[in-house]
């Protein structure tokens, strides 16, 4: 029963699938409505007549038809841009068209983050070895949770996922001043971030360029460059790999520090390799800034990057149709971040009932969304940042180059106890005082008013049994499953 | 009888009551204080020691008597203390309880472990050695395979430990449709109720019922793994509290050392009786394209250390004859060192198999360190012929069928 096909009406074949409506009527009338069928002829058998009309109510009411109240596409956006919303941010977007939503998110340069900065502590960044690993990850989560620019941190994360580095190798106070990088350019042309990227500390120590020099060129990032940051696997050489090695050479840290703790880079002439390369059929004498200016342009990394910025946002395996519309959009804007994200918001393919609840809250999701709806204290951060490791992301510290694996891997038993108590835990901390609103408001806020009857019902037994235990009962609301999607 | 998707479908076994063990908890712990020479199949244990990032291969089995290797390795050659095995292989001189067992007959060392057309990426390589499929390494991991097999001829001990990985995920060779369960503690292994002026609330149920609903809601993306998983976890936190088995390490196991950590967790599962039949560890962090060598000295050391404290755990306990430990990793390193002190992707490197399973020596043939393809070793040995011995001849299970094709057998264990 889980996945019943969404019909598209056969008329509407010639328009490209994410300008395609899909009416309610057209999903009840076929794949929804043999679920249905399936679903109430098992209940008749049961004789459980409230349970029927409860379901009924799902099927005509419920999660199909949530994206079109404004609310709900509001909460939806601020979701996926960002990492939830209160109630007066969703009542603020529900009066907005589509469009205005979006430029609202995209425009956060224009809203000031003040509060945020003077809420944050202050990070260690003058002595030599900089601040702790768990001092920048819960300045991070904190921005997460406190910013009042959500899409800067939401795309920061992004990139964080794509253009990996991790404390393994690289120092704290290296990262820090990489996340900032990425923060600076989050929605900057492509190429000009993968030329900060290549010089930037951090990646220089994780990815070894650091000692890639004339004559013992080190393979290591011009691998990964191609490999997971542009084209992927399929579209160069090893040959390729070996000569653009050599135009990343002559780029070294400086400053006195030991390696790890060193956040300035420099160009060295005498460490570049200035013989002739030969790189995807062209020679030349080749820097790093030039193999960047040779991949951003490749189809495929438009594709690639598009596919990848569709999926973290909307839905996973997007339609080729929906890949090339966008990797066209990217193009066409010269490579302009901030027009990709633009595109995927402005698509009706971001709204439709394919997109909704098709994610799964990653850990540092969860727990930004969770601190969000419990309140925080400075002590909060750092014990959601060791929660989001036991629930398998650990900031700063990607499992590998290649970034969290995601999707449905982020669940498994040991991870959702893990998440369920971490929910449990950040209720429990909550002052009495904090709390207050009711059911309806709660399931309002957080699960789009639009969960399965019987969660409803087990709700507001909870309520009426334990009349007084707020925590509890928000608890029981992050706990649904429906909260676990984003 | 029913498979363990049944169940879980059917909502049958969410809970085991109260203190009633279920009768393949009881005799895990009855077969191993028997500690027989001859133990059932049921009973083995594979455990796989996953070395990512690609492990140097020619610096963890050295061949120190080619001059081809000390003319490739100009600063990384190990020179000092090396461990021979014979007059021209030598084990890493931090590997000194590996040299250990390989004295003792209990070491296998297969020699360049490859396959045809290598990946140089390390994703690429992974989930070739994952699903055992060299053609684009998609599908079920290949012990993912075999949990499916025990499931569809009933032998499965119907519960998601019985494979486990010590960490937050799932190892993509533990993946198909069989739970298995990522473990980080088997304390912190249950759902915690809720608090109420000092009375606890116990939430399992309502929570079991908004998961079912979920799930049958229409549609409900993630519904059924979502409930499915809560199941399986529920069922597996309960039949660990159901086991009053109180694990003490009979080795001290090094502190500060992540590898030691999962594998003590692991030893706890398996002693603990709970019917565990393939376990899963990582230890990161051989990628050393620069300054390997105290990088690679300290991994490699941690490793042996680890591994000799998991094997005297399991004998203090008698069951060193039921667990068989594998390593591998997506590749070696290049022979010729690069000018960061380090080493590139490579191809063809060792593999270990560990215990007293094990029919001890050298197997395979070493790869020449001159006529090489790109710089890298030519394997000698497929690993999926490794595969194949131990499917085949430690777990009783159709080689052929899980592997998709037919590999040499090699004599690795003893009959």
């Amino acid at each position: 029963m889980d996945h019943a096909p969404i019909a598209t009406p056969p008329a509407a074949r010639s328009r490209p699938i994410w300008q395609r409506p899909v009416s309610r009527r057209s999903v009840l009338a076929t794949g929804a409505a043999g679920a249905t069928a399936a679903a109430l002829a098992a209940l008749w058998k049961g004789n459980d007549l409230s349970d029927i009309l409860d379901r009924v109510r799902d099927y005509t009411h419920g999660y199909q038809g949530a994206l079109r109240t404004p609310r709900v596409r509001a909460a939806h956006l601020l979701r996926r841009a960002g990492f939830g919303a209160t109630s007066a941010e969703l009542d603020r977007y529900a009066a907005m068209t589509s469009t205005m939503m979006t430029e609202s998110v995209l425009s956060y340069q224009s809203t000031s983050n003040a509060a945020l900065e003077a809420q944050l502590p202050t990070l260690d960044l003058a002595s030599d070895k900089g601040p702790t690993p768990g001092a920048v990850q819960a300045w991070w989560l904190q921005r997460m949770v406190q910013t009042a620019r959500p899409l800067e941190e939401k795309m920061t994360l992004f990139w964080h996922g794509l253009l990996t580095s991790g404390l393994d190798k690289a120092g704290p106070a290296q990262l820090y001043t990489q996340n900032q990088l990425f923060r600076k350019m989050a929605l900057a042309n492509f190429g000009d971030l993968l030329k900060a990227v290549s010089k930037d500390p951090a990646m220089m120590v994780y990815l070894d360029t650091e000692t890639n020099r004339k004559g013992k060129p080190n393979e290591n990032y011009a691998r990964e460059l191609m490999e997971l940051f542009t084209t992927g696997i399929g579209h160069y050489t090893e040959d390729d790999v070996r000569e653009s090695a050599r135009a990343f050479t002559g780029w070294t840290l400086t400053g006195g520090k030991q390696l790890r703790y060193t956040t300035d880079s420099v160009f060295n002439p005498r460490f570049f390799d200035s013989g002739q390369k030969t790189f995807m059929g062209k020679s030349g004498n080749f820097t790093g800034d030039d193999i960047v200016e040779m991949l951003v342009p490749l189809r495929a990394t438009a594709e690639r990057l598009s596919a990848r910025l569709f999926t973290f946002f909307a839905y996973p395996n997007p339609e080729p149709e929906i890949v090339r519309h966008l990797a066209d959009t990217f193009q066409q804007s010269h490579y302009n971040v901030g027009a990709l994200v633009r595109e995927i918001f402005a698509m009706d393919a971001f709204y439709a009932p394919k997109a909704y609840r098709a994610l799964i809250k990653s850990p540092v999701e969860l727990a930004a969304q969770t601190l969000r709806a419990t309140g925080s204290d400075a002590r909060a951060y750092g014990a959601a940042v060791t929660a989001s490791a036991a629930m398998g992301q650990v900031l700063f510290y990607p499992p590998n180059v290649a970034g969290w694996p995601a999707g449905t891997s982020w669940i498994n038993s040991s991870t959702l106890l893990t998440r369920l108590n971490f929910v449990n835990a950040a209720t429990q901390r909550m002052r009495s005082s904090s709390s207050g609103s009711t059911l309806d408001q709660l399931m309002s806020t957080l699960v789009d008013g639009s969960i399965s009857p019987t969660t409803k019902d087990g709700l507001e037994a909870f309520t009426a049994a334990h009349p007084q235990n707020q925590a509890g009962l928000l608890f029981m609301v992050l706990a649904t499953p429906e909260f676990q999607l984003n | 009888m029913f498979s363990r998707r049944d169940f879980i479908k059917q909502g049958l076994i969410p809970v085991f009551a109260g203190s009633a063990v279920p009768s393949v908890f009881a005799n895990g712990l009855a077969a191993a204080a028997a500690d027989s020479p001859n133990v059932a199949p049921s009973d083995r244990v594979l455990v796989l020691v996953q070395l990512a990032g690609g492990n140097d291969g020619l610096n963890t089995v050295i061949p120190f008597a080619d001059g081809a290797y000390h003319d490739a390795r100009p600063t990384l050659r190990q020179d000092q203390g090396v461990l021979p095995l014979n007059s021209q292989l030598g084990l890493h001189s931090n590997l000194k309880g590996l040299k250990a067992s390989f004295d003792a007959g209990q070491l296998a060392v297969v020699q360049g472990v490859g396959y045809p057309s290598p990946n140089l990426s390390h994703f690429a390589s992974m989930s070739i050695w994952e699903t055992a499929n060299v053609k684009g390494g998609i599908g079920d991991g290949w012990l993912g395979r075999y949990l499916n097999y025990l499931d569809k001829v009933g032998e499965s001990p119907n519960h998601a430990l019985e494979g486990v990985s010590a960490g937050s995920l799932v190892p993509p060779e533990l993946r198909s449709s069989t739970p298995v369960t990522a473990l980080q503690s088997l304390k912190t292994f249950r759902l915690q109720p809720i608090n109420e002026h000092g009375t606890q609330v116990d939430v399992e149920n309502p929570l079991m019922k908004f998961y079912g609903a979920f799930k049958g809601a229409t549609p409900a993306p993630f519904g059924a793994l979502l409930d499915a998983t809560l199941n399986e976890a529920l069922q597996a936190s309960h039949a660990l509290q159901a086991t009053d088995a109180t694990y003490q390490a009979k080795a001290s196991y090094p502190a500060n050392s992540p590898i030691a950590s999962s594998l003590k967790l692991v030893a706890e599962t398996i002693v603990s009786g709970l019917g565990v039949r393939v376990a899963h560890v990582t230890l990161g962090g051989f990628d050393n394209h620069a300054r390997e060598k105290p990088v690679h000295d300290k991994l490699l050391l941690d490793l042996d250390q680890a591994l000799s404290a998991f094997m005297q755990d399991l004998q203090g306990h008698g069951l060193g004859d039921r667990v068989l430990i594998m390593t591998w990793s997506e590749f070696g390193r290049r022979v010729k060192e690069n000018g960061s002190a380090g080493t590139d992707h490579g191809t063809a490197a060792p593999m270990f198999l560990l215990g007293a399973p094990v029919k001890g020596g050298l197997y395979g043939e070493q790869p020449s360190l001159s006529a090489l393809d790109n710089g890298n070793l030519k394997f000698t040995t497929d690993f999926r012929s490794v595969y194949a011995s131990v499917l085949q001849g430690y777990l009783n299970a159709p080689a052929s069928d899980l592997l998709g094709g037919t590999y040499e057998m090699l004599p690795l264990l003893k009959a």
